[in-house]
């Protein structure tokens, strides 16, 4: 049987984000919880995580693509829009990806300062995400508040989905934690206006 | 020449038929076909199916029952059964009957496996089957050699036991220790009974006979898994004359594997 | 409908449930874990039965009995795992007990463990290759169905981006009944009625009958059934823009998705590039390869994530027609789950561009 296809070239408007840390760090509750906000304003989306066995330690990386039509990228990007940067072990590849024109959010608790983008065209973005996580009471939440912080600067996702997406994200074992989770999103949201938005030149 | 046993019976040799013999019955049990098989004269493995087979015909459970045989002499026996067969590769019997009693758990699933299939290839396979509680019946025919393949060394062959590889005895020094599967089992929570029969005698026959119903008696009343241990000549694989082989086993085998029952749930 | 968004290994079980697999058994093993978590919580609610099974070697025997026994059956693993396997899919091809193994592959090293049979014997089994999440719903139910229809194990690879990648997609509505199980299966039932029913691979004639295992019977059987089977089953592909294809790619499962994405890009530079996406992989679609390469390709190039496997069965396509590169040099990440970073589709398109200039129309 033959299945013959034409590719179809369209102008389509494609966010990437990559997410970067360690196990433990919330990298991938983090990229879902964008993921689900973004289906909640409408928008497709494709996650891919990557992490490396073990739960803990790790590498763990998330490759999230959020879009106004289906999704025709392939799971791994090779370029980025965004970048929400938890540890700097693994964040080589996540500089090296990212466009001029593009915006990295940065755990400046964490991340070491000589780790930072390739380009200095790149916007970037230091906040010290465990010491708000902290004060809203979860240092856990740490990787949701840079998310916060991601969409305050770009209008990525509605806030509203975003604060809403805390609680879809968690297993039925730990849906205590959403309400804490929320707070960190929230925190995160207060964080400075918004310089790159993502969906001006969007012909939805 | 006649000779006269204690009791006052006459007993035949076997190299002379008698001649003025006529047959009065035929006692081939009803789930066991008429037909040739392969194995060699003197073995215990048909004997021990047989005795199955009456245990399932008295349970009534020929129309509700799948036997899933393992690789060994006994496989040339599973086409001559009339009862649902699934053979099961060497060591994997265990577990096939688990994705049968799964699927089908009103049957009474049982497997059938050498003591090399069960003990050498498979052995994690019952034991783990045991410890989930599958609600099978599980036979081990044990005559501590890999009949099959000629009479090689098993973990079950028992201190001073010839086998191909050990034709002056089993020695632990160079050979190793003997594994008492029976006992292994007994005392694995998830098991619904447990015993040890042979075939060497008619009375071991008798016995056998009755763990047997025993062991699907359990099955039935969803016990967990039951397990049957049979000791079976191998004159073939012990390399000594087919009228020695009973004798043998009493003395060389069933020392270190006791015959009785080791536990039982059943009340 | 709603939508929602999943990972990918419950995709895969979610299409397995509802192409009416009942059992399945495994062993845990990155990336095959997440497939066996998810069908832990999916079977139960439909009547099926899940085994977190002590081995790969106990898992298969499980779902050799549990086809037997006429249910839709399954299992997988990576690749250690069905290396474990191989003896029963190899013998089950024997027995005529058809079921499913996922290979939750790492790359795609295990191209000719699924294609040549890493078992042993004279047997086949067919080899379907969905490009992602998004395909893998219709292509299980055409998996199952292979099985039941051929009797024998089916492979459906995926690979760690499989599993790992969440989709946005719409959850469909009931699921449906699995088919009632095929007359051939056992029972139990037939016991005592001097007809009882024999499911092995040593063959199924009854000694009564005056032949018993007739081995040399068996065999001859099975070979007219695998030779039934391969001409059975239509090789199916997928071409993306072959018919003026100056370089054409061939890829599968994931690594296809890079080269659509690479024929995107290059075409929207006016290049003339395209892809054959073989979906069975066993048999392998030889006529569609050999027809795009008999347009105007200059060169046919085999993009997997392996040292070169498949590029033999393309090369068995064509039979010298064309000339065949492979493009398989990547670094592999720490990991050792066959996430290559170097499979990128900006890397692909460089390879692609050093390809044209060497073979296409501007070639010196
Ligand atoms: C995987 C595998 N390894 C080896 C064999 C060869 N083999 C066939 S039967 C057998 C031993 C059988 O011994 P046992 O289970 O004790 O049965 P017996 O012949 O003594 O009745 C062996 C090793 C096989 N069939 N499959
Ligand atoms: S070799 Fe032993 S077990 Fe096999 S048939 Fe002969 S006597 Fe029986
Ligand atoms: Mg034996």
């Amino acid at each position: 049987m033959f299945l013959i296809r034409r590719t179809v070239y369209h102008s389509l408007v494609e966010r990437e984000i990559l997410f970067t840390g360690i196990g433990g760090q919330g990298v991938q509750l983090a990229a879902r919880t964008l993921a689900e906000a973004a289906m909640a304003d409408g928008r497709r989306v494709q996650l891919f995580a990557s992490y490396g066995g073990m739960m803990r330690g790790g590498n763990s990386d998330s490759f999230l693509v959020i879009a106004d039509r289906a999704i025709t990228l392939p799971p791994v990007v090779g370029t980025a829009w965004a970048a929400v940067v938890m540890h700097h072990e693994h964040a080589a590849d996540v500089w090296a990806k990212l466009r001029p024109d593009s915006i990295a959010i940065i755990n400046d608790s964490v991340v070491e300062p000589n780790s930072r983008p390739n380009n200095s065209a790149v916007e970037v973005v230091e906040v010290p995400a465990l010491d708000i996580a902290s004060e809203v009471g979860s240092p856990l939440a740490a990787s949701l508040v840079l998310v916060g912080a991601l969409v305050a600067r770009t209008d990525l996702v509605s806030a509203d989905a975003l604060l809403d997406g805390a609680a879809k994200v968690l297993p039925s074992y730990r849906s205590e934690a959403a309400a804490v989770n929320r707070e960190a999103l929230a925190a995160g949201l207060k964080i400075g206006e918004t310089t790159h938005p993502a969906w001006e030149l969007s012909v939805a | 020449m006649t000779e006269r046993r204690p009791d006052g019976l006459t007993v035949l040799p076997s190299d002379v038929a008698p001649t003025d013999a006529i047959q009065v019955a035929d006692f081939t049990p009803d789930l066991v076909d008429v037909g040739e098989h392969h194995l060699c004269p003197g073995c215990g493995e048909p004997i021990a199916i047989r005795a199955v087979m009456d245990g399932i015909s008295l349970l009534g459970l020929a129309d509700k029952c799948m036997a899933v045989f393992g690789i060994g002499c006994s496989t040339a026996f599973s086409n001559n059964l009339d009862v649902e067969v699934l053979q099961a590769l060497h060591g994997r019997a265990p577990s096939v009957a688990t994705g049968v009693i799964r699927m089908r758990p009103e049957l009474a699933v049982f497997t059938i496996q050498g003591d090399g299939d069960m003990a050498n290839e498979g052995l994690q396979e019952v034991l783990h089957a045991a410890a989930r509680g599958e609600n099978i019946v599980c036979i081990m025919l044990n005559n501590g050699v890999f009949g099959e393949t000629g009479g090689h060394l098993t973990v079950t062959t028992t201190i001073g036991q010839r086998t191909k590889n050990t034709i002056e005895g089993r020695n632990a020094a160079e050979h190793g220790h003997p594994m008492r599967i029976a006992e292994m089992l007994a005392q694995i929570d998830g098991v619904g009974y447990v015993a040890r029969g042979a075939v060497n005698d008619a009375g071991n026959v008798a016995r056998t006979k009755r763990m047997i119903v025993d062991a699907f008696t359990a099955q039935q009343q969803q016990l967990g898994l039951s397990f049957v241990e049979i000791l079976t000549m191998c004159p073939t694989g012990w390399f000594i004359p087919t009228d020695e082989a009973p004798a043998y086993l009493a003395e060389t085998i069933a020392g270190t594997h006791a015959v009785g029952v080791l536990r039982s749930e059943l009340t | 409908m709603t939508t929602r968004l999943v990972e990918g290994s419950e995709v895969v079980a979610d299409a397995m449930v509802r192409a009416g697999c009942r059992f399945f058994a495994g062993y845990p093993m990155t990336p095959f874990t997440e497939v066996l978590e998810h069908m832990a919580t999916a079977l139960p609610p439909v009547g099926g039965v899940c085994v977190n099974a002590e081995s790969e070697l106990e898992a298969v025997g499980m779902v050799w009995g549990a086809a037997a026994a006429g249910t839709r059956a399954a299992t997988g693993s990576t690749g250690q795992g069905l290396s474990l396997m191989q003896e029963s899919i190899a013998e089950a091809s024997l027995a005529g007990i058809g079921f499913v193994v996922l290979n939750m592959a790492r790359g795609q090293g295990d191209y000719f463990q699924a294609t040549r049979g890493g078992g042993h014997g004279d047997y086949r089994t067919p080899v379907l290759a969905p490009s992602g999440p998004v395909e893998v719903a219709e292509l299980m139910a055409e998996a199952f169905e292979l099985a039941d229809r051929w009797r024998n194990p089916v492979v459906v690879v995926g690979d760690y981006y499989m599993a790992h990648t969440w989709v946005d997609i719409e959850t469909p509505g009931e699921v449906p009944e699995p088919p009632p199980a095929p007359e051939w299966s056992l029972d139990g039932h037939s016991g005592g009625s001097g007809a009882a029913k024999l499911v092995s691979p040593l063959g199924t004639a009854k000694r009564r009958d005056g032949v018993g295992y007739d081995l040399a019977a068996h065999y001859e059987g099975c070979a007219q059934r695998r030779r039934e089977m391969t001409a059975g089953i239509t090789p199916r592909a997928e071409l993306v823009e072959t018919d003026d294809a100056e370089v054409v790619l061939v890829a599968y499962g994931t690594m296809a998705r890079y080269a659509d994405a690479a024929v995107s890009a290059l075409r929207s530079e006016g290049h003339r590039v395209g892809l054959v996406r073989p979906i069975t992989l066993w048999p392998f679609p030889e006529a569609q390869v050999k027809a795009a390469a008999d347009g105007s390709a200059g060169v046919v190039a085999v993009y997997e994530n392996n040292a070169g496997q498949m590029i033999d069965d393309v090369r068995l396509s064509l039979l010298g027609s064309s000339p065949v590169v492979g493009l398989n040099s990547f670094a592999t990440d720490s990991s050792a789950f066959g996430i290559a970073p170097d499979v990128t589709v900006e890397n692909l398109t460089a390879s692609v561009r050093e390809l044209l200039s060497e073979f296409g129309q501007d070639a010196t």
